[in-house]
């Protein structure tokens, strides 16, 4: 069996790339690519750049074996289901004995219409499928989608051109040696190619003639670590998906156990009836125990469903989940062996347990975002210099704090940020006062008037600091310009952003 | 010589010419030829100029300001400084890029047209361990150092060479501090400089803005660091020179920094200054500057983001906006005036001489060259008492007198000095430029054009009236230029000669890739847009189609078009080099090329003229080369030794065939578009070839407007004088004028312009900036006029043909030259086509064709040309006997008889300039051919995998040990791999060994096996299975895959019964095509072309065995058929053919794949692509 382009299948299952020109690039050229992509003469073994030159507006995706081999794996499942032995080639091809399953479904046909059923019924339309003798020659019925009669395949070979062995340079020898087709590179006297070519020319010369040896090697389906729980009827409610997770945590944290092993990062995927989908991966400062799992399920089911199902905000990340859920799928996503993790004679370097499962009870109850963890960051405004990172989730800092910053405030820091800028007006003796497009106010600023109507008299100032920032980026652009200011009680640090001054941190 | 895209339309340009109203295409202009080159004119203020404010200023100097020639760095020209400077009405301008001088000379000439006072220094970066590209916050310390006067800038130019140099690379130089100061000797004034001055980096803790390393140490310490640093620089250059810089742009940190540095000042009884460390000239440039600065670190600008300056204050501020920052420091703006005024010099003040020339005893320069000419003379004109032309002598004394009164003679020894080593080493080489073409410079053997002979008047070239220095480029063997300009180091000193800078600047398509990669568009993507853009454009020209998803953002061509022209880094001129008196590195800096061994001067050509330094420009020119190895190969084989002197002259064979177009591989008319020209133009004498080369204008030709010229050429119109004081002028070019010098002349003739007002007004037309300037000149021409009695209509027509005309025309001495060049390869290719098949060859890269033509095209004058072989071969293709026994006779060394008639060398029939040419003419260049006994056998280094060094070991060891005995031996004795004796059998290179092409490929498996010390043939011999007979069409693929030629035939013929079968017509039978007609061709795609701005027109050449046809695509054909156009390597095309004159265009309709897939197919699955495609 083999899709067609299974690479960009695999990849944009979660995105809605239909009729785009879609690419997956491997070590710097083009692996695979959508139909849409090839009308642009993108083809694979181009150079990546050439691809995103021939097409400016390609989507580019890295490729990433294990997601791709992840993929795969549930059409493998679908298909054992079926023919038990088959081997996977490569994620987007596999290959079965056809004689068992011929004789249970009556006709070679019958058994290409079972599989291509069955798998257009889970969900993965459009696979090809070939027979024939020997998995190089079935490989190569599956491009033409043909079943090759038993003994015919030195017959369905001998008309194939050469370059279908997959070794280039061999095929270019022979092309300039008269013999393009396999048929003739196969009328060569076995010795005589052996002497010339070797032993991998040999092995060449023996799919040529159709004359495989190898035989199917089997795949033993993996000990299934992951954990998938399917929701009948679908869930909706926070509660109900979190005691459904309860139900099966305790024997997913025993079958890692069973083999030494605890999980140091997880890897948490929910469907939804419509079709939505929402993946993410938790690390754990330790080790995921049933109680943990619980608790991230929930977190994550809070965090991708609208904010009004709850108190807590969400972060939206990973789509919004819209419709009740249908399943869920845990994965090992890192895991370590045990011995690593039990707790020292005199305990170790990671927090207090007990901070840890105080922490963990309160992101349980609240949300996971309830429990944040301030990491210092770059950046210019006071706001950029620490980002919170919810407590047990690794941080991923966007602002680099080795970074200088040109432009940002020196110390002391202000003693509160405003979560929300409060707005207010700057005035000179005269009148608003403005930055100008050279750096300076356009007069001195002497009242500050607040949204109530108070007024309070500037006693000194500070700036103005200009700051031009992210303009190459239209959602994170700002121009913007800060004062310090202060007036007989207190002190600010006012910014001037969308045409008006606001408060934006105070000093006490 | 100079020229730049017209500031008319090509169209309008011929409609002034002619006078008549045309309605032609079109077609702007593509420049396809090398003289074509890039010329900066001297500093015009533009039309808006820049004004003084009104009114009383605060006087200010600004003492600390990069220009864009602060690479990658700087976001504005100097001459924008300059300019913003007089609107902020600043009392001074220092320029003070990084390492260097390289922008002093246009600040100093935009400065000059202002009268705004000029300082110059230089921020010199100490401590660099490594060039600092790609780092995102440079290291190292700065000092600002501002010359005092000429003596300062002079010692500021060494010390910066010194350290260019000892850097040991490019963007490294490496400084001392305490050399510095001793340098200085008091002639320099030190600033503290940036936050990378050491005062104010010891302030901050180097570090202290990062966060992570701030409080390494406490205030008092840092306070302590910062002073033991002013004290250093105290005690190295002087308590009187040392100023401490204060900078304000807008920091939070910024006010903290400068009262510490004013306490410091203070503790130290030094002076403050206000300086603004300026990067810009106004705020607009900000972002551009933080997308360079992304650039110069070669990241994004997500990346850098936490390295932006993004206050974006560095612009100049007025004296105003300074005092107001800087209230609290009294003193700190009025100081830097007194400062300027201290320091302030004129540049032009700084040029240097000519170095010292060594003249016999008893002689002066003048003497001296005096009597080297007349020693020429004498050779070529006989006895001055009988000379063979009795106005020889008389003209020679005339230009000697002209060379005396500008006192130039040390610039002609210097040229003749150079040109005899050139000949005593038998390198080809030839003189070019406006004084090259003089009776002089063929008397000293500087040029083989005898201007006596053509008549071509010396005053046109070099004249007392015209204030410029003389001109003379040595176009040299490319091969061999090295050694004349290692010569010319040898002779004058590395200290005293230097090669000029070619400033690379940014272009539409390197702005565009850029300013993408800042942005953080993937590298596809940035090929993608760039490649949209036009090379040849001047400005990122984008017609936003809003619908189309693989549009170049609008933010990026936004910046792009900010960034065109502006420098990106310094490369080297192909061969300008400076001669000065005084070491040339105290005059310019000198640094390292990128070119390992390399240095080169920080100015460009325009700025050494600028600066009047002398400058000689040593060319490589391919053609030289061929030119060079072609009479090498005919002395060896026929023993006729020519050179560019002895070739006889205006041979009527010669412009026969260049009349039918039958020009491949000839220099400079070969291209499909200067083909087009001559079956109309008709040259007839070296005159014409003259003209040929200034009109060839692919854009006009193409788009079918006929040039004036050629219509009066041709007797289609009379030719006409609309004065009789311009016909002496315009006589030589039948009233239209073809090149830049007619123009001044015709200002000169009826305007009474003086020669150096002429000038000027070309380049300020030409710029078109400076409108008053060009009004000024404009009076003066139209009283000149009216006092030859011209006035109205007649008048405005002069003027509009002179403005049409400015900066448009090619230099006529530069033509001059060039044609004959194009007379000496027409003429060998005439009369040794084999010999001159081999040198284009060897000469490769060249010209507009491809290997595979150019055999085609000797193929078609009857040249056998045979496959490389591994015995016969040399290194690069050569001759051999046509009927040989390769068993007997070395045929590398063959010398026989030359075939044709004789009198083709010996008498010559001569052209009378008449022109009796018609294009029914019957031509047999057979008759001339010499080199018939001759066949051409291709180099090994042609074959693929092989390359000149394997080459040259085969034929070595072959020379000195014998032939091979068998492919064992070959590689025993060579030792080749696998690929390359499979790459060798498929070439059918051991046909000689009696082994068939894929007999040897099978064989080459074993014997690459085959290893010194072995036993001969250990490996036991390898039966061959019985591998299909190779046809002949297989055997043309091998050749095509092995070489890249078919020697034997051409890929068409084997598909010629199913293009006949489609009715397709041979390239040679559409001449006799009436022109209209609608037909089909067939042929393989050489080249895929689309000129500069050519409105998007394509033009293809097809080829098939009978010869190439023109193919103009029409912008929506060529949408239509995009892929089909774009990969196709062969064609069918129908279209309506249009013949105009002989020249013969195939206006494309419709586009078909042409598949010679038939059982050809070796060893590719299809034809490979074989076309020169938008070069």
């Amino acid at each position: 069996m083999w899709y067609p382009d299974w690479p960009v299948i695999a990849a944009t299952q979660a995105m809605d790339l239909a009729d785009k020109p879609v690419a997956i690039f491997d070590k710097g050229a083009v692996l695979a690519c959508s139909a849409f992509a090839r009308r642009y003469g993108i083809k694979r073994g181009m150079r990546s750049r050439d691809a995103q030159s021939r097409c400016p507006s390609l989507h580019s995706i890295g490729y990433n074996p294990a997601d791709d081999a992840r993929a795969f794996e549930p059409v493998l499942r679908a298909i054992e289901q079926i023919s038990p032995a088959i081997e996977a080639i490569r994620p987007g091809m596999c290959a079965t004995g056809a004689r068992g399953p011929t004789r249970y479904f009556g006709s070679e046909d019958a058994v290409i219409d079972a599989i291509g059923e069955h798998l257009l019924s889970v969900g993965y339309p459009d696979a090809r499928f070939g027979i024939a003798d020997g998995t190089f020659a079935a490989t190569q019925a599956a491009r033409v989608d043909i079943v090759v009669p038993p003994g015919g395949t030195a017959r369905f070979l001998a008309d194939l051109p050469v370059s279908a062995l997959d070794r280039p340079e061999l095929a270019d020898v022979l092309r300039r040696m008269g013999l393009r087709t396999l048929g003739a590179f196969a009328a060569l006297p076995t010795s005589q190619v052996a002497a010339r070519f070797g032993a991998d020319g040999t092995c060449a010369h023996r799919l040529a003639a159709g004359r495989e040896r190898r035989s199917l090697a089997i795949r033993i389906p993996p000990a299934d670590l992951t954990l998938l729980i399917d929701l009948d009827p679908p869930h909706e409610r926070v509660d109900t998906i979190a005691f459904a997770a309860r139900a099966h945590a305790d024997d997913f944290v025993a079958a890692l156990a069973a083999r030494d092993l605890v999980a140091t990062a997880l890897r948490i995927a929910l469907r939804t009836e419509d079709g939505g989908f929402s993946e993410r991966v938790w690390r754990h400062p330790r080790w995921f125990d049933s109680t943990d799992l619980v608790d991230r399920v929930r977190w994550q089911v809070q965090a991708a469903t609208p904010a009004d199902n709850g108190a807590a905000v969400g972060i939206h990340a990973g789509g919004v989940l819209s419709s009740p859920i249908t399943s869920i799928l845990i994965t090992p996503h890192t895991v370590e062996r045990i011995g690593i993790h039990a707790d020292g004679l005199w305990g170790d370097k990671s927090p207090d347990e007990r901070i840890h499962r105080a922490f963990a009870r309160i992101q349980s109850l609240l949300d996971h975002t309830a429990v944040v963890t301030p990491v210092r960051s770059g950046g210019r405004s006071p706001a950029e210099h620490t980002t919170m990172v919810p407590w047990g989730q690794a941080a991923a800092l966007q602002r680099d704090p080795a970074a200088p910053w040109p432009g940002r405030l020196p110390d002391p820091a202000p003693s509160q940020v405003l979560p929300v800028p409060v707005g207010i007006e700057l005035r000179s003796a005269a009148g608003p006062l403005l930055p100008t497009e050279r750096g300076v106010l356009d007069g001195e600023p002497h009242t500050l008037i607040y949204r109530n109507g108070h007024t309070a008299l500037i006693d000194a100032w500070a700036g103005p600091w200009m700051s031009d920032e992210r303009w190459w980026d239209q959602a994170s652009a700002k121009t913007l310009t800060r004062i310090q200011v202060t007036t007989e009680d207190a002190a600010y640090l006012l910014i001037y952003v969308d045409a008006h001054w606001w408060i934006e941190a105070t000093y006490d | 010589m100079g020229w730049q895209n017209p500031p008319v339309s090509w169209s309008e340009l011929e409609r002034r010419l002619s006078q008549v109203p045309n309605d032609g295409l079109t077609q702007p202009d593509g420049g396809d030829s090398p003289a074509w080159s890039r010329h900066r004119p001297a500093y015009d203020a533009p039309d808006s100029r820049p004004a003084r404010p009104m009114g009383k200023v605060v006087p200010y100097a600004e003492l600390h300001c990069h220009s864009n020639f602060s690479f990658l760095d700087g976001a504005s020209a100097p001459e924008e400084l300059v300019e913003e400077a007089i609107r902020l009405g600043l009392h001074s301008l220092a320029l003070t890029d990084h390492d260097g001088l390289p922008g002093v000379v246009r600040m100093a000439d935009a400065a000059r047209e202002y009268d705004l006072p000029t300082v110059f220094g230089a921020e010199l970066s100490l401590d660099l361990r490594q060039p600092q590209n790609g780092i995102a916050d440079p290291e190292g310390t700065h000092l600002l150092v501002l010359a005092r006067g000429t003596e300062g800038y002079h010692r500021l130019a060494g010390a910066i060479t010194d350290a260019q140099l000892a850097g040991a690379h490019k963007g490294k130089p490496q400084y001392n501090l305490q050399a510095l100061a001793e340098r200085a000797d008091g002639h320099w004034l030190v600033l503290t400089g940036c936050r990378k001055g050491a005062v104010p980096a010891a302030l901050s803790g180097s570090n202290t803005e990062k966060l992570d390393t701030a409080g390494i140490s406490t205030r008092s310490e840092r306070f302590a660091a910062a002073r033991r640093e002013l004290d250093i620089l105290t005690a190295l250059f002087g308590h009187d020179n040392v100023v401490v810089e204060l900078t304000d742009h807008g920091y939070p940190l910024d006010h903290e920094r400068n009262d510490a540095l004013a306490i410091l000042a203070a503790d130290a009884h030094l002076p403050v200054i206000a300086a603004n460390n300026v990067h810009f000239a106004s705020p607009s440039r900000r972002r551009l500057a933080m997308a360079l600065s992304a650039v110069r670190a070669r990241r994004s600008l997500d990346e850098m983001d936490g390295w932006l300056p993004t206050a974006g204050t560095a612009h100049l501020r007025s004296g105003a906006e300074m005092a107001a920052r800087f209230d609290r420091f009294p003193g700190a703006i009025s100081r830097t005036v007194a400062i300027a005024d201290e320091l302030a010099f004129s540049l032009q003040s700084a040029a240097p001489q000519l170095p010292h020339l060594d003249v016999p005893e008893g002689y002066d320069l003048m003497s001296w060259l005096r009597e080297l000419t007349w020693r020429g003379a004498r050779q070529t004109y006989g006895n001055p008492e009988n000379p063979t032309d009795p106005t020889a002598y008389q003209r020679l004394e005339m230009e000697l007198e002209v060379i005396a009164a500008k006192d130039f003679p040390g610039y002609f020894l210097i040229v003749h000095d150079i040109v005899q080593f050139a000949r005593r080493n038998n390198i080809l080489c030839q003189g070019r430029g406006s004084a090259a073409n003089s009776a002089v410079c063929f008397a000293l053997g500087i040029t083989a054009v005898d201007s006596i002979l053509y008549g071509l008047p010396f005053e046109r070239f070099l004249s007392e009236t015209r204030n410029e220095e003389p001109d003379i480029d040595i176009d040299i063997d490319s091969e061999r230029r090295e050694e004349v300009i290692q010569y010319v180091y040898k002779k004058y000193g590395r200290r005293n000669a230097a090669q000029v800078a070619n400033v690379i600047t940014y272009r539409p398509r390197s702005a565009v890739r850029d300013m993408a990669k800042a942005l953080g568009y993937s590298v596809g993507q940035q090929d993608a847009w760039s490649k949209r853009m036009d090379s040849y454009a001047r400005s990122v020209d984008h017609a936003p189609l809003s619908d189309d998803p693989d549009r170049i953002p609008d933010e990026v061509v936004q910046l792009a078009s900010e960034l065109v022209t502006f420098p990106r880094h310094l490369g080297i001129h192909s061969g300008g080099m400076v001669l000065t008196r005084q070491p040339v590195g105290e005059v310019c800096p000198i640094e390292h090329a990128r070119m390992p061994g390399r240095t080169v001067l920080q100015w460009d050509k325009d700025d050494c003229a600028s600066m009047r330094l002398v400058k000689f420009d040593l060319l490589g020119l391919g053609m030289l080369s061929a030119l060079s190895y072609c009479m090498d190969l005919v002395d060896a084989h026929l023993g006729e030794r020519w050179t560019l002197a002895t070739m006889p002259k205006e041979e009527k064979g010669v412009y026969d065939q260049v009349c039918q177009a039958d020009t491949v591989g000839v220099f400079q008319i070969e291209s499909r578009a200067q083909m087009a020209t001559l079956p109309r133009l008709r040259p007839r004498r070296f005159y014409d070839l003259v003209i040929e080369i200034a009109l060839i204008r692919p854009g006009p030709i193409q788009g079918g407007a006929i040039h004036p010229y050629i219509r009066r050429r041709r007797g289609h119109e009379e030719v006409t004088y609309q004065h009789p004081a311009l016909k002496p002028v315009l006589e030589r070019t039948l009233g239209i004028p073809l090149f830049q010098e007619q123009l001044m002349q015709i200002a000169m003739a009826v305007g009474g312009c003086s020669g150096g007002d002429a000038d000027l007004l070309r380049r300020a037309m030409g710029s078109k900036r400076g409108i008053e300037k060009i009004a000024r000149l404009k009076a003066k021409l139209y009283d000149g006029m009216a006092t030859n009695g011209i006035t109205g209509d007649m008048a405005d027509s002069i003027y509009d043909k002179i403005e049409a005309f400015a900066n448009f025309g090619f230099a006529e001495s530069h033509s001059i030259s060039f044609a004959l060049l194009v007379y000496a390869s027409t003429w060998l290719r005439l009369h040794y086509p084999g010999a001159f098949l081999c040198s284009l060859l060897q000469a490769q890269p060249m010209g507009f064709y491809s290997p595979q033509s150019l055999v085609a095209d000797a193929r078609r004058h009857g040249v056998a040309v045979h496959s490389p072989d591994i015995q016969l071969s040399g290194v690069h293709a050569g001759l051999e006997p046509g009927d040989f026994d390769c068993t007997v006779c070395p045929p590398r060394a063959a010398r026989l008889k030359p075939t044709g008639d004789p009198r083709c060398i010996h008498d010559p029939i001569i052209t009378e300039g008449s022109l009796t040419w018609q294009p029914d003419h019957s031509f047999a260049s057979d008759e001339h051919r010499r080199d018939g006994n001759f066949a051409v056998r291709l180099g090994l280094q042609s074959v693929r995998t092989i390359g000149v060094e394997i080459a040259e070991r085969i034929v070595a060891e072959r020379e000195q040990n014998g032939r091979f005995a068998s492919m064992a031996d070959l590689v025993r004795r060579c030792g080749l791999s696998t690929p390359q004796l499979e790459a060798l059998s498929t070439a059918g290179a051991f046909s000689s060994l009696g082994v068939d092409r894929r007999q040897a490929l099978w064989a080459a498996g074993p014997a690459a096996a085959e290893r010194t010390g072995h036993i001969e043939d250990s490996g036991s011999p390898l039966p061959v299975p019985e591998l299909p007979l190779m046809s002949g069409g297989e055997q043309s693929m091998a050749d095509l895959w092995a070489t890249g030629i078919t020697p034997k035939s051409h890929p068409i013929e084997f598909v010629r019964a199913q293009c006949e079968a489609r009715g397709a017509i041979p390239a040679n039978q559409l001449v006799a095509i009436a022109t209209g007609t609608r037909l089909l061709v067939a042929g393989v795609v050489t080249h895929r072309q689309r000129p500069a701005t050519a409105a998007g027109v394509t033009f293809m050449n097809l080829e098939d065995e009978t010869g190439m046809i023109n193919v103009v695509v029409p912008v929506p054909v060529w949408n239509r058929y995009l892929s089909i156009a774009r990969e196709s390597p062969a064609l069918y095309i129908r279209g309506i053919i249009e013949t105009n004159d002989g020249a013969v265009n195939l206006i494309a309709e419709k586009l078909e794949p042409l598949s010679i897939t038939i059982n050809s197919m070796a060893p590719t699955a299809t034809l490979p692509r074989m076309s020169r495609d938008f070069k």
